[in-house]
């Protein structure tokens, strides 16, 4: 789910040119917005949402939290 | 009561003629025309329009802004960014607490509205993006630049129809004159080039039809116009107390000498057949900007290319300005972009006054012999232009007359 994240945070217009595991949100300047809109578009991939994320949140950590659901389209 | 000068220290458009302003007064000088088939619109019954002329938005404003937000306030910043460079202001430099901001839309995000729309339609309520409503307010355009630039005064949203960017303008006068802001960027932003809007304005009867030749439809004031073209644009000025300009040596381009407005209180879409609003508007500004009639050298006129508007608009100003100045409607070559017509216009005029040059009307081959108008035709006119008019007109009888003044 690691990648898929950045991938996602690509698309909404983050910089991710320097994003590791260990990156938090914050690090990478998102802000309360952005957390929304990322948790949103990862309602396809992942059941149920993430819930508990901060932006003290590292991307490993995210990832580690989600579960994939195969069976929904994306 | 005397009132401070304005003076207009930069102005920035992105119009389809070009992406800068020095692009745009180019292409409306030579005449060019922009309208274009356009395949967004493919299979509509009016199929062409006039676009802004492709930018990379992400490269130009980063791609997390450019995300965030709709196409107009992309146009929007990207003309208040091309407005501050030409009036060499610095935002680390000024007190933010003075500068305001205002622009108008007639429409505002009309891309995001439709896109959004068809999603919920298509794939439901998880398709919404949460930035949906923070990108479609009406006033996401001004709070965006104030944002950009740090700009801590008011900024405000007006929404006068196809006068918004006029109003803006007008209302910019006021904050200065009353001594609220030392800066204030004020203009319009439309982009509203989609199926739905483009269909709307069809379905009503106000477009051309001309698909066979888009190139040719937009035709103010000829004898075979048929309606107007649709177009994009953004267009910002930078105005300032001319004594504050003065203070920080920065040479103005022109003078906003004064501002008119008037409502037909008459219909929702057609204007007073007698053109009540328009002559109350014009006559509103002369006596603001301390003008006589025989003093305007030059309209550029609102101009659509409607058979009802331009009638009204041009006996208007045969009757007010009946000494013959040159008129010109710069629609011919740049379509009808609503919101922003007023301010793009409010900046063509200015360029007009500042470098004596008047634009022709493109497009104009026969001119309607029911006008009594002086206007310009085919090649741009050279003639000193002391004092000009700007005239704009809206649904629901807005009407926002701009005078300005060389420096």
């Amino acid at each position: 789910m690691y990648d898929r994240i950045v991938e996602l945070l690509f698309e909404i217009g983050i910089d991710t040119s320097h994003a590791s595991p260990q990156t938090t949100f914050r690090e990478l300047a998102m802000d309360s917005l952005s957390m929304t809109e990322l948790t949103v578009m990862l309602a396809d991939d992942t059941s149920p949402l993430p819930t508990g994320w901060t932006l003290d949140t590292t991307l490993a950590d995210a990832a580690a939290h989600l579960t994939p659901c195969p069976t929904t389209p994306r | 009561m005397s009132r401070p000068d304005i003076a207009v220290t930069g102005l920035g458009m992105l119009t389809p003629a070009g992406i800068d302003a020095a692009a745009t007064w180019r292409g409306v000088c030579a005449g060019e025309t922009t309208a274009a088939t356009c395949d967004q619109l493919a299979g509509l019954p009016v199929d062409f329009c006039c676009r802004v002329p492709a930018f990379d938005a992400a490269q130009a404003l980063g791609r997390r802004i450019a995300h965030r937000l709709d196409r107009s306030t992309h146009l929007a910043l990207l003309a208040a960014q091309e407005a501050l460079r030409d009036a060499a202001l610095d935002p680390l430099a000024w007190d933010a607490a003075r500068v305001g901001v205002v622009i108008g839309s007639g429409l505002g995000a009309s891309h995001t509205w439709e896109s959004q729309g068809r999603e919920l339609h298509e794939r439901g309520p998880g398709r919404i993006s949460p930035l949906l409503i923070s990108m479609i307010g009406p006033s996401t355009p001004a709070s965006e630049i104030a944002m950009a630039c740090g700009a801590h005064g008011p900024a405000l949203a007006t929404g006068t129809a196809c006068a918004s960017g006029a109003t803006a303008i007008a209302v910019a006068r006021d904050l200065l004159t009353t001594g609220q802001c030392d800066i204030v960027l004020a203009g319009g932003t439309e982009a509203c080039t989609t199926p739905l809007i483009t269909t709307g304005f069809a379905q009503l009867g106000a477009l051309s039809t001309r698909r066979d030749d888009p190139a040719t439809a937009s035709r103010p004031f000829d004898q075979t116009r048929d309606g107007f073209v649709l177009a994009e644009a953004a267009a910002v000025l930078v105005l300032e107390r001319a004594e504050h300009a003065a203070a920080r040596r920065h040479p103005p381009r022109a003078l906003l000498a004064g501002c008119g407005s008037a409502t037909d209180a008459h219909h929702p879409t057609s204007p007073h057949p007698q053109g009540r609003g328009i002559k109350q508007a014009i006559r509103t500004a002369l006596a603001d900007a301390d003008l006589n009639p025989h003093d305007v050298r030059y309209v550029n006129a609102h101009g659509t290319a409607t058979i009802q508007g331009d009638a009204v608009e041009a006996d208007a100003i045969n009757a007010l300005l009946p000494h013959g100045p040159s008129v010109t409607s710069t629609k011919g070559a740049l379509g009808h972009s609503l919101g922003a017509a007023g301010a793009v216009e409010a900046a063509l005029t200015i360029l007009s006054v500042q470098h004596s040059l008047i634009p022709p009307t493109a497009n104009l081959d026969t001119p309607d012999p029911a006008f009594d108008l002086n206007l310009v035709t085919k090649t741009a006119t050279h003639e000193r232009v002391s004092a000009a008019l700007s005239t704009s007109v809206g649904f629901g009888g807005h009407n926002v007359v701009l005078a300005f003044r060389s420096a």
